[in-house]
């Protein structure tokens, strides 16, 4: 299977595209920097959604600060801080049969940390990308490329895992976001700090 | 279309005009060049025929041809004519002299009329800049903005992009040769080009070569010793003594506080001659050796055919010990050395003084103490080092000035801390 190249707002509906789906990744790289200056530091992180679209409490908001989520069904698996090494500096796992009922939908988002003050956005980034991918089988699902195609934002909600009866949808929302990381909490109730 | 750092754009058309052009702050000390990179989907150039600037105005097929402006410079890039080994080609200014590019009023690059960017400048650190990009996309052009780059100026630039600089590992920093006072503000390629356009080549390495050695803002007093016994005859014949002077009279012209070097002849006996600079540089050692009757087996008239070291150096020490700049002394031998003991008295004494000896052995052999040098211990501080050229005419001029540049500026810190010189 060929990856889609995402486009926004676009659907994918996992179960004709990979129907033998249960571990997603999102793997979240980018290349360390060249130039003097500050490091770009990105994170991936996500959001496990109830109905009503919130965060059932703060636990539920998984980020470098909070590795593990749900009893283990979503798993962070580090904070890389300037992009140094290949392929993937941060990914986010999650096991789609093992997350709790009451979870209607993941929400991934990439953010620079402390981007305003770093006079900083994705543009300025060599080679980064944030893509989903089949655990098992390795196959990419979907890849965009934040350098190229959100080069003047600063944060990006990527895309949304929910649930349509007993399957599981995925949309292409590559949406930027003013207002980073907090702005982001805001919108689905974690609280700052 | 007003670009932000970071941001892109698509390109259309196949020739795209681009100007870069700064103005100069108030406090602004230095001179800017502007120039560009082809590079690989690796980033790299595939040598050094990829940097474009002034000196090298085009790539290989005229794909991209630069010209300076009065402020900044052109790029006329026919995007067909670029080969498809080149991915990018990046934007490039540096800053020659003590300022950052904090100190310009401006810098701003436009498309002709399809993308423009001017460079934030605010509290910039930088020496060097990325200024943009063009570079294709999915079959395309696009320009991406970006005004990022390296505080140390061209070398790190040019390492970054891969454009050819020595191995050798510069030696680490000092905070002494950081604090020392800046270059004057003329380039020395427009020097070159005024004074010495047959050596306008040598610009690149001896830049490049100072500041890995961090000694761009360092000035110092730069002599040359020549070895004129009767073994050098073909060192002399073949035109390798007049292409050590004008190497070493590139590097003066940086690197002297004047610009000016004091010459010595030895043989038997010794001589001091007329200063050499770029100005009286062509055909200077064919004048020395015309300038009165040859003996037999004499190259530089009345000097004898033998060599005979201490006599000179005594005179070197003596004409330098006061100096209140550090002395680089180069020190051109073909070897056959004897005068061992003599020659340990006059470095060990030297070594009170602010006075550094750089031997290089040209073409010859039994260099005796100078290739001890470095375990020779019973002296106040290492004020030397040699290296030995086998065959001139094989080794690159970056080599070459990297060899020279070794050890100075430990040394320099060294006399520094030991209050030699201030």
């Amino acid at each position: 299977m060929a990856t889609v190249s995402l486009s926004k707002g676009g659907n994918v509906s996992l179960t004709k595209t990979d129907p033998t789906m249960k571990k997603v990744l999102v793997g979240l790289g980018w290349d360390a920097r060249s130039t003097d200056g500050q490091d770009f530091d990105l994170d991936a992180s996500a959001f496990l959604l109830g109905e009503n679209s919130k965060v059932r409490s703060p636990e539920d908001f998984v980020f470098y600060n909070n590795m593990r989520a749900a009893g283990g069904a979503i798993e962070h698996t580090g904070d890389n801080r300037t992009g140094a090494g290949d392929g993937d500096d941060e990914s986010l796992k999650v096991n789609l049969d093992t997350l709790p009922a009451d979870i209607a939908k993941i929400v991934f988002v990439v953010t620079i940390h402390d981007a305003t003050a770093r006079s900083q956005n994705f543009g300025q980034v060599s080679g980064a990308f944030i893509r989903l991918v089949n655990e098992e089988s390795g196959k990419e699902i979907i890849r965009f490329d934040l350098s190229e195609d959100a080069s003047t934002e600063t944060a990006m909600l990527f895309a949304e895992l929910y649930r349509h009866g007993s399957e599981w949808k995925f949309k292409a929302v590559a949406q930027g976001y003013k207002g980073g990381l907090s702005s982001v909490c805001a919108e689905y109730g974690v609280s700052a700090n | 279309m007003e670009l932000i750092s970071g941001q892109n754009t698509g390109l259309s058309g196949s020739e795209l005009v681009i100007d870069m052009n700064y103005q100069h702050g108030v406090n602004f000390a230095g001179e800017v060049d502007t120039s560009a990179f082809l590079l690989t989907n690796q980033d790299k150039v595939r040598s050094d025929s990829d940097f474009i600037f002034y000196n090298q105005p085009e790539s290989i097929n005229g794909a991209v041809v630069y010209s300076k402006t009065p402020t900044g410079g052109r790029y006329v890039v026919s995007t067909a004519k670029v080969e498809p080994t080149v991915d990018k080609i990046a934007l490039t200014m540096v800053v020659d002299g003590s300022s950052t590019v904090g100190h310009l009023a401006s810098l701003s690059l436009k498309v002709d009329g399809q993308a423009s960017f001017n460079v934030p400048l605010d509290n910039r650190s930088e020496k060097a800049l990325i200024v943009g990009l063009i570079y294709r996309h999915n079959g395309a052009w696009k320009f991406k903005a970006l005004g990022m780059g390296f505080n140390g100026g061209l070398a790190a630039l040019a390492i970054n992009y891969g454009v050819d600089v020595d191995d050798e590992p510069a030696p680490a920093p000092t905070p002494i040769l950081e604090a020392s006072k800046p270059t004057a503000g003329v380039s020395l390629e427009k020097k070159l080009q005024e004074q010495a356009p047959h050596l306008i080549n040598l610009a690149k390495p001896v830049s490049i070569s100072l500041a890995k050695h961090k000694l761009e803002h360092v000035k110092a007093k730069v002599a040359f010793v020549l070895d004129a016994s009767g073994s050098m005859t073909q060192q002399f014949k073949q035109g390798n003594v007049q292409a050590v002077l004008e190497r070493i009279t590139v590097l003066a012209t940086q690197f002297d506080d004047d610009g000016q070097m004091e010459v010595w002849g030895f043989g038997e006996r010794h001589k001091k001659y007329p200063d050499v600079s770029l100005s009286n540089i062509k055909g200077y050692i064919s004048g020395i050796q015309n300038s009165g009757k040859r003996g037999l087996f004499e190259l530089l008239p009345t000097l004898g055919g033998v060599n005979n070291e201490p006599p000179v150096m005594a005179d070197v020490i003596k004409h330098f010990k006061n100096s209140d700049e550090p002395v680089f002394v180069v020190f051109i031998t073909d070897g056959g050395i004897t005068k061992t003991r003599a020659i340990k008295d006059a470095i060990r004494e030297s070594a009170n003084y602010p006075i550094f000896w750089k031997f290089v052995g040209l073409g010859g052999h039994k260099y005796g103490i100078l290739e001890e040098l470095d375990d020779f211990t019973d002296r106040l501080l290492d004020n030397t080092d040699f290296f030995p050229i086998d065959n001139f005419k094989t080794v690159p001029d970056n080599v070459l000035y990297d060899k020279l540049l070794t050890e100075f500026s430990g040394w320099l810190a060294e006399v520094k801390r030991k209050s030699i010189i201030r």
